[in-house]
């Protein structure tokens, strides 16, 4: 152990953090791209031909 | 098709980097740096990472221009992204690194001029990316601006040679008879954290691959959107179907 012992844990830190936080940003990014990805396979279901006609309807009109 | 390797790369990526992070700092102290030296053990990987994704940016914008498939021109960027990304890690250590050794913490030395206009070179192959919207065209013009960017990379290594300044000649030469001007102990610590770091590397751009994919699907369903939209206008009933 020397005087610049704590600082180089410090530099360790710093720098761990800021890929750290790049990772964070991407799993953000991904999990936004995957919720967005499952919505547009729910539209496309329920698109299709033989499902046109109940995707269209509103709630309120079924009645 | 479900990812089988993603998750366990990632796994692997992080115990190594836990042994490297455990390793180094726990690595005997220098008879010159003390303890300061373990702080070779992140600046020199990250350094070597942003290396490897500048050349992995040209090599697969190389691809890209040879067989047009756009999963090369993803995989370009994201190298180049992570290569700016590792780049700024490696200024930053190293700025914290020389505040106690050189007294400062920048001086306009030839290695540091050249890591910080690598960062140009890269920021503006991201920004060219950004100001192209037709996907082809992008892809082929970041292609040869990634290529030529790439032959900055032995240029920044080789400065601390051809411009002697403040910075340390290289500890592990490799032109020429390969050699490691250090303590053995150093080198085998040194080998871990590249090898984590390098996986690291594999990581990420494995998953910054998978959303440019998500993000370049997206884009294409907008534009059939907008398309589909432009169609109805130009009907006179306001629909195809007419």
């Amino acid at each position: 152990m020397d005087k610049y012992a704590v600082y180089v844990i410090v530099v360790y830190v710093v720098t761990l953090l800021l890929l750290g936080a790049y990772l964070v940003w991407l799993a953000q990014r991904l999990r936004a791209t995957r919720n967005e990805a499952g919505l547009t396979e729910q539209v496309r279901a329920t698109s299709t031909p033989g499902n046109q006609t109940s995707s269209r309807q509103t709630p309120g009109k079924r009645g | 098709m479900k990812d089988r390797v993603t998750t366990p790369l990632g796994a692997v990526t992080l115990l190594l980097l836990l042994v490297a992070v455990g390793l180094g700092l726990s690595s005997p102290l220098d008879v010159n740096q003390g303890s300061l030296v373990r702080l070779m053990f992140v600046h020199v990987p990250t350094a070597w990472v942003s290396y490897l994704a500048y050349g992995g940016t040209g090599l697969f914008g190389l691809l890209y221009l040879i067989t047009r498939k756009r999963r090369w021109d993803r995989l370009a960027m994201a190298s180049g992204e992570l290569g700016v990304l590792f780049t700024v890690a490696t200024i930053v250590g190293g700025m914290l690194w020389a505040k106690p050794t050189w007294g400062t913490y920048w001086v306009w030395d030839a290695r540091l001029t050249t890591t910080a206009l690598s960062l140009v070179v890269y920021g503006g192959y991201l920004l060219i990316r950004a100001m192209i919207d037709d996907p082809e065209r992008r892809a082929r013009v970041s292609a040869v601006v990634g290529i030529v960017g790439t032959l900055y990379v032995p240029i920044n290594y080789m400065a601390v040679e051809w411009w002697r300044g403040v910075h340390q000649t290289q500890t592990l030469k490799l032109l020429g008879k390969v050699r490691f001007d250090a303590a053995p102990i150093y080198g085998w610590v040194l080998l871990i954290a590249t090898a984590a770091f390098t996986l690291l590397y594999i990581y990420l751009l494995r998953v910054r691959g998978i959303v440019a994919a998500r993000d370049e699907a997206r884009e294409e369903r907008e534009l059939m959107n907008d398309l589909q939209g432009d169609l109805n206008s130009l009907t006179p009933q306001g629909g195809l179907r007419g």
